[in-house]
């Protein structure tokens, strides 16, 4: 008994060690790779985009504002943080993430929608991998625990990697100097959303309701008042979304004037990119109902760059 | 808790070594032993009860009954007696099962046949979790002891262990009490070559499930999803993927249930025999879920007549006969195996087929031809015997399309699609080259190593090649192990 519990506790030690060693060995060699879910992690890292405009929401908020067009009709430098996923508690870790090593922002142009406000229990669900380059750092941690992984997630040498095949095997190769793994990559934080789109998919689908939770509420209230309490500005902006998945959408009103009191309250504007815009109205403009193709994006870019030079940096 | 869980990774540990100082502590034997099944008890249900506790109650009533009816069999002052305990328990326990698993199928089916409204008449309960496992080795335990092939116990304590021992309680292997009650009478030893030969089933056993099985399931789980959109090889190459699937999620489940036992000191039976190496059917049912198998043949078929059966003798053609029963046996067996894997025509349909398979082997009486393992003492088989095993693993193949349908008409619909024009295309394979690669190590394996007990019984290599494989298997299982998927046998 005392020879296998001895053998077995210096299996499970060298196997943790194992672990630890090739854990540490894809991380490396993950942070090495150009995907453009992970890069602006790693920018972030280096603390050297010190942005006065930061772009902030899901996917809609890295797709939709062009960083390079605002810096050159605004004359400020931008970047782009918004990541895939739902919700304000993810894209908030970021923000976190983003002043842990940066300084604040002037402005911040907040992507939202009524999907900001939901609040699943499992936000990071979402593309998941795109988180895996923040786990070394412990400063991040409570919010990780707080958007649904686990401590096992945190602590538990390549745990965090199970089931993320691609990642392990890129990552391996890249640490090991056998490959150099390029994919998409994001330029100053944006990323393209591509393809084309007629709408045929959006005639089989039914109403969509548009429901906030209250928990997601209180939530984007706090971070407003955070930024609001730092002296950032946050512009709030509903970028386009195809009119015809507005028509079946119901409870659009209520999600409008909740973050037009929003504006009021905090002083601050609140600019809805879905009525009586031109962009909204054809499906060529999109590649799928709500992320528009990067000829709409440049254009929306423009309006929205235009606006702000024009309504807040006077 | 399933096996591939953080949960079971710590309850094993803490399970183990307070079960081995209870084992080790100095007290006489009888206080140990009833100790030790007490523990295995309490932590049977913790097992049982992380799913859902109130099913407990479920597994204490089917233990206590059956333990019950042992002893009224026993005391039973005539045969007449014996056998109407004996009745009452097979009666009460496959009523549960029935309630639970195939009420509200059948109650709809007869309703739609009859265009009776369902209102109000389903009962609509979740299946508890390994009940068909536990019922069916509760019913052997009854029945054994009817045929005075064991004596009634009074301890209760082992009893209760008996059918509730968390290795096997979910999804088997199926114990009959013949092999396991005793060992939960008598006083375990720590082995540590059956420790760690344990521990070595339980890497391979996870590698199966984890590795094969859960990234099979990712592949088939899209292909049946979309069936009708896919090409004929797309869907050939799912349905050999379903087969691989079904078998490193069961097999895989065995392995780490036998394995896990070892580490008590119990040694359960084997449930699995390389069935994918079979020349025939016929082997091929002697190779698989061997433990539920067996129990048809013991406690269905025998009872049926067998092989065997009398003849009476005011029949005229007495070998015409004796045939019709065989094959009237045969798809008793089968028909009811197919059911007792659930509440659907699909299982039926399943089970109708592989009689009709084997119903040709029964009538030539070559049922029996291939029982030593292919190739035995070669490293190659013949070429006859890799196209029996070829033909004899496309067959299962067919069966596996009609048991992973929700109907029978989608199984008819999947194999139509298969008989495309479009079944000489290159099928869909993104993102499954790994997958291929760690089937061909399965396969390498398992048949390089068939005549051992498992597939990773390697006591033999020296040491440095020992750990080398045990790292590797462990790389291997993080690196390329697909998302989590419930085990399939735990719906039965």
């Amino acid at each position: 008994m005392k020879k296998f519990l001895i053998k077995a506790s210096i299996f499970a030690l060298v196997l943790w060690g194992f672990a630890w060693g090739v854990d540490y060995m894809i991380s490396k060699g993950f942070q090495r790779m150009e995907d453009y879910r992970s890069m602006s992690w790693y920018e972030m890292q280096q603390g050297q985009i010190n942005a006065d405009i930061v772009i902030m929401g899901n996917s809609r908020g890295f797709s939709h504002f062009e960083p390079w067009t605002i810096d050159s009709i605004c004359g400020t430098k931008s970047f782009c943080l918004g990541l895939g996923g739902y919700s304000i508690t993810v894209e908030d870790m970021k923000y976190k993430y983003y002043r842990l090593y940066n300084t604040k922002p002037k402005y911040i142009i907040q992507q939202i929608d009524y999907y900001t406000l939901r609040n699943d229990s499992a936000p990071h669900q979402h593309e998941s991998e795109q988180y895996l380059p923040i786990f070394y750092d412990r400063r991040i941690h409570d919010d990780l625990l707080r958007v649904g992984y686990s401590r096992l997630d945190l602590y538990v040498p390549l745990y965090r990697y199970w089931g993320y095949q691609m990642v392990i095997k890129n990552g391996l190769l890249e640490f090991l100097g056998i490959k150099h793994y390029v994919r998409d990559p994001s330029r100053m934080g944006h990323h393209y959303e591509r393809g084309d789109w007629d709408g045929t998919e959006l005639s089989k689908l039914d109403t969509i309701h548009a429901t906030f939770d209250p928990a997601g509420k209180a939530y984007f209230e706090q971070y407003m008042k955070r930024c609001a309490d730092e002296g950032v500005k946050v512009i709030l902006v509903n970028s386009p979304t195809y009119i015809g998945a507005n028509l079946k959408t119901t409870g659009l009103d209520a999600v409008n004037t909740y973050f037009d009191s929003i504006a009021n309250a905090y002083n601050t504007v609140y600019w809805n990119y879905n009525e009586n815009y031109d962009l909204c109205l054809d499906t060529a403009n999109f590649c799928e109902s709500v992320h528009m193709n990067p000829e709409a994006t440049h254009q929306f870019s423009i309006d929205v760059a235009t606006r702000i030079k024009e309504e807040m940096l006077h | 808790m399933l096996f591939n869980s953080i949960e079971f990774a710590v309850f094993l540990p803490l399970v183990f070594l307070i079960y081995w100082a209870i084992g080790y502590a100095h007290i006489n034997d009888n206080l140990k032993l009833l100790l030790q099944n007490a523990f295995v008890l309490i932590a049977s249900y913790v097992f049982y009860g992380w799913w859902d506790w109130r099913f407990l109650l479920l597994i204490a009533f089917t233990s206590f009954c059956s333990w019950g009816s042992g002893l009224l069999i026993a005391k039973a002052h005539t045969s007449k007696a014996a056998k109407a305990w004996t009745t009452a328990n097979i009666v009460l326990n496959l009523g549960i099962l029935a309630i639970f698993k195939y009420y509200d199928f059948f109650t709809s089916e007869f309703c739609q046949l009859f265009g009776i409204s369902l209102e109000g008449l389903l009962i609509k309960i979740i299946l508890p979790v390994g009940i068909s496992f536990y019922t069916f080795q509760a019913l052997s335990y009854s029945i054994d002891v009817y045929r005075k092939k064991i004596e009634p116990t009074k301890d209760i304590t082992a009893f209760f262990a008996y059918i509730a021992f968390f290795p096997q309680l979910v999804a088997g292997p199926i114990e009959r009490a013949t092999n396991l009650l005793p060992q939960f009478l008598n006083n375990r030893k720590f082995s540590y070559d059956q420790a760690v030969d344990g521990m070595r089933q339980i890497l391979w056993g996870l590698f199966k499930k984890i590795v094969v099985a859960d990234n099979c399931a990712t592949y088939v789980d899209q292909v049946w999803a979309t069936y009708d959109t896919q090409t004929g090889s797309t869907l050939l190459l799912a349905a050999i993927l379903f087969t691989f699937q079904i078998y490193g999620d069961f097999s895989g489940y065995s392995d780490i249930a036998i394995g896990t036992a070892k580490l008590f000191g119990i040694k359960l039976m084997r449930n699995f025999n390389n069935p994918y190496f079979s020349r025939d059917i016929a082997e091929f049912w002697r190779r698989w879920h061997i433990s539920l198998t067996t129990w048809f043949r013991d406690y269905v078929y025998i009872p049926l007549g067998g092989s065997r059966p009398e003849v009476p003798v005011s029949i005229k053609n007495q070998e015409r006969y004796k045939k019709w029963i065989i094959v009237r046996n045969t798809f008793v067996i089968f028909l009811v195996s197919g059911i007792w894997h659930g509440a659907n025509w699909t299982f039926l349909a399943w089970g109708a087929f592989h009689a009709l398979l084997f119903l040709p082997l029964i009538l030539l009486g070559a049922n029996r031809k291939y029982t030593n393992q292919v190739a035995e003492g070669r490293i190659l088989p013949t070429w006859r015997e890799a196209v029996q095993m070829l033909l004899t693993f496309a067959l299962v193949v067919l069966g596996w399309i009609i048991f992973r349908a929700e109907t029978i008409t989608q199984a008819w619909e999947y194999m139509c699609g298969i008989c495309q024009s479009n079944i000489l295309s290159i099928p869909n394979h993104s993102g499954i080259n790994a997958l291929f690669i760690n089937l061909a190590l399965l396969i390498v394996v398992e048949w390089f190593l068939r005549d051992k007990q498992h597939s990773l019984d390697i006591a033999n290599l020296p040491a440095y090649l020992r750990y080398a494989i045990y790292f590797g298997m462990c790389f291997i299982i993080i690196a390329f192990g697909g998302n989590t998927v419930n085990f399939i046998y735990f719906q039965f």
